[in-house]
């Protein structure tokens, strides 16, 4: 194999494990490899489809790139200058300077010198000479890896579409006998459409504009097992990244007694019997202001004083401005920061991609062995990565994967229970939850009192009680139980149907 | 080979683009293309010691002047193929009556084109 490829995400569902392992080639792009489940097969032919400046020659280039020392790389290009193609290379961070370029596009002399025909067809004129450069390029190159840019171009010089599908698929075995696997791109048009040649490759890789972002999708892979699905994509200045849908791993049984994450305050962890347990999904819901953002800081705040790494994602509020009113509390989160024990990120709108976010976090928990994440809002995360995108699927894989990862996750939702009224969640984000703690107002005389419950605990026991609690030295601070002063909290008017 | 002895092929194109790909197209059959692009040129051409074997004459961009060409071709027995875009039918009619051997529609198949050619040539027919 040519690169080291992270298993971490294997299915055994997704891969067909009957197939011998073949020599596998990397196309520079890490979770593309993990996508083709290890890489491309050597020796093969591979077409790269999809509209105009989506990145098909960029995936090219990383592709040509990733050889190793000794390996030799040819692109072969239909429209652009060889100084194009590197200027055009280097402008995304990739430097050409191991990979041959041979460049059969016209100069401008085609132009200027109207060296225009029309008394033979391209393919009289075009073809042969063409033919002699590829194979004398071939021939002195060696290159075990090409990329074509784009074989349509063939076509033109083509006299039919039979002959085209002849002279594509001699041509790719002329290259396959020589050692070379090759990468080729197509354009595809509603006149011309390129149904052939995915026909001919040994697998497809196709870039599409999805409803938010860029996708790529693997539609075909002779010989190997493969993740279907949208994988979104970008392309910067720093080259080609997509990122791998996430797939929660499966589930583990496990035998040893549960550990529990305690929030550090002694009343709300006797009312969950000892606090959440490590690896479970917990709700923290209620209307804005009531102290959601304070309590899940108490979880993040003891489970790295416990020695547990913890890292809390902040869509909405400042951090500054978070971590200031912890001190104001008296809890301190300055020192496992400094500690390297709890990791604080905001997280800007329109910065990442959703897909890119969770991967992000993932890959995070197996370097850094995260154990703890607050996730604050579940709100915030789908304004900031959602877009007009759909994350409640990303949103609900992402935080099973956490979780089977043995990842205790806090999930700060905000919901618009009217006070005196009890809501889960309007998001039908609540059945992902093992967990669910509810904070409530409540009229009491002339003042708005809050509450505090369990609603839901799937591993233990729990009080099933409502108390009363102000936000205070500490965090929080629970008074007592709300029947005893009066008041009590019940199900609003607009309850989630899946709560 | 010397110079005088090349087999000359006359290529009476407008269109640099046409010119250059019908010249590449001669030369694969061992013959030597010139240019002509005007009637001095041509009479000059014609009265050289090593006269050509055949023409080919583009209609295209010459207006009526190619006909004075075609003319003069045909003056000196030289056979000559005449090219010309589908739809003119007029220039079809005029090539043959000034003596074309034949008048083909753009885009033509080189190969046929080529053959044609060598069968004009009868000279070459008949050996050195």
């Amino acid at each position: 194999m040519s690169s080291a490829v992270n298993e971490f995400h294997a299915q055994p569902s997704d891969i067909d494990q009957s197939v011998s392992s073949p020599e596998r080639l990397s196309t520079g792009i890490l979770e593309l490899d993990e996508i083709l489940d290890g890489g491309l097969i050597a020796r093969r032919d591979y077409l790269v489809r999809g509209g105009p400046g989506l990145g098909k020659t960029t995936l090219g280039l990383h592709f040509l790139c990733a050889g190793h020392e000794g390996e030799r790389a040819l692109f072969i290009g239909f429209q652009e200058s060889e100084a194009e193609l590197r200027a055009n290379a280097a402008s995304v961070g990739i430097d050409t300077s191991n990979v041959n370029i041979l460049s059969l596009a016209e100069s401008d002399a085609f132009f200027t010198e109207a060296q225009a025909y029309d008394v033979f067809a391209a393919s009289d004129v075009e073809q042969a000479p063409m033919v002699n450069q590829l194979v004398e390029a071939i021939d002195r190159i060696r290159p075990t890896r090409v990329f074509v840019d784009s074989l349509t171009q063939l076509r033109f010089v083509s006299a039919d579409l039979g002959q085209f599908r002849k002279q594509v698929a001699s041509f790719l075995r002329f290259l396959d006998g020589r050692g070379a696997t090759v990468l080729f791109t197509s354009e595809s048009t509603r006149e011309v459409p390129d149904d052939d040649l995915q026909f001919i490759a040994d697998g497809v890789i196709a870039l599409a504009q999805g409803p938010s972002s860029s996708e790529l999708r693997v539609t075909k892979f002779r010989g190997s097992g493969f993740q279907r699905g949208a994988h979104p994509f970008r392309v910067d200045d720093s080259g080609f990244h997509v990122y791998r849908r996430t797939l929660p791993p499966p589930q583990r049984v496990v035998e040893t007694a549960a550990v529990q994450l305690r929030s550090g305050n002694a009343e709300l962890d006797g009312m969950l019997e000892g606090g959440v347990e490590a690896g479970t999904v917990t709700l923290v819901t209620g209307p804005t202001g009531i102290g959601k953002s304070t309590l899940a800081g108490l979880f993040a705040v003891a489970s790295a004083r416990a020695g547990r790494p913890a890292a809390v994602y902040q869509f909405e509020e400042e951090m500054n401005g978070w971590l200031a009113r912890l001190r104001t509390l008296g809890v301190d989160a300055d020192s496992p920061v400094r500690e390297g024990m709890l990791s604080l990120e905001q997280v800007e709108p329109l910065r990442y991609l959703a897909a890119e976010f969770t991967n992000n976090v993932s890959r995070r928990v197996r370097e850094e062995g995260l154990e703890l994440v607050v996730i604050d809002s579940v709100a915030g995360f789908e304004l900031a990565l959602g877009g007009e995108e759909d994350v409640k699927q990303p949103l609900h894989a992402f935080i099973k994967t956490l979780s089977r990862l043995g990842v205790t996750v806090i999930l700060v939702n905000e919901n618009h229970a009217a006070v005196g009224n009890l809501q889960v969640s309007e998001r039908e984000i609540s059945y992902v939850a093992d967990n669910v703690i509810y904070l409530a107002y409540v009229q009491s005389g002339d003042a708005l009192a809050k509450i505090i419950g369990i609603m839901k605990k799937r591993l233990s026991g729990f009080d099933t009680r409502q108390r009363a609690f102000e936000i205070g030295p500490g965090g929080i601070r629970i008074n007592g139980l709300a029947s005893e002063l009066g008041i009590s909290v019940g199900i609003g008017n607009t309850p989630s149907r899946r709560n | 080979m010397s110079a005088r002895a090349d087999k000359r092929i006359v290529i009476i194109v407008h269109e640099p683009g046409n010119r250059r790909v019908l010249g590449q197209a001669v030369a694969e059959i061992g013959r030597t293309p010139v240019a002509i692009d005007s009637e001095d040129a041509l009479r000059a051409c014609l009265t050289d010691d090593n006269p050509p074997r055949a023409a080919l004459v583009d209609t295209s961009g010459f207006g009526h002047a190619v006909w004075a060409l075609c003319g003069l071709l045909h003056e000196h027995e030289i056979p000559f193929l005449v090219l010309s875009t589908a739809k003119d039918h007029e220039a079809s009619h005029r090539s043959l009556e000034y003596g074309a051997a034949s008048v083909l529609s753009k885009p033509v198949t080189k190969d046929a084109l080529l053959k044609l050619l060598q069968s004009l040539d009868r000279r070459d027919e008949a050996g050195p």
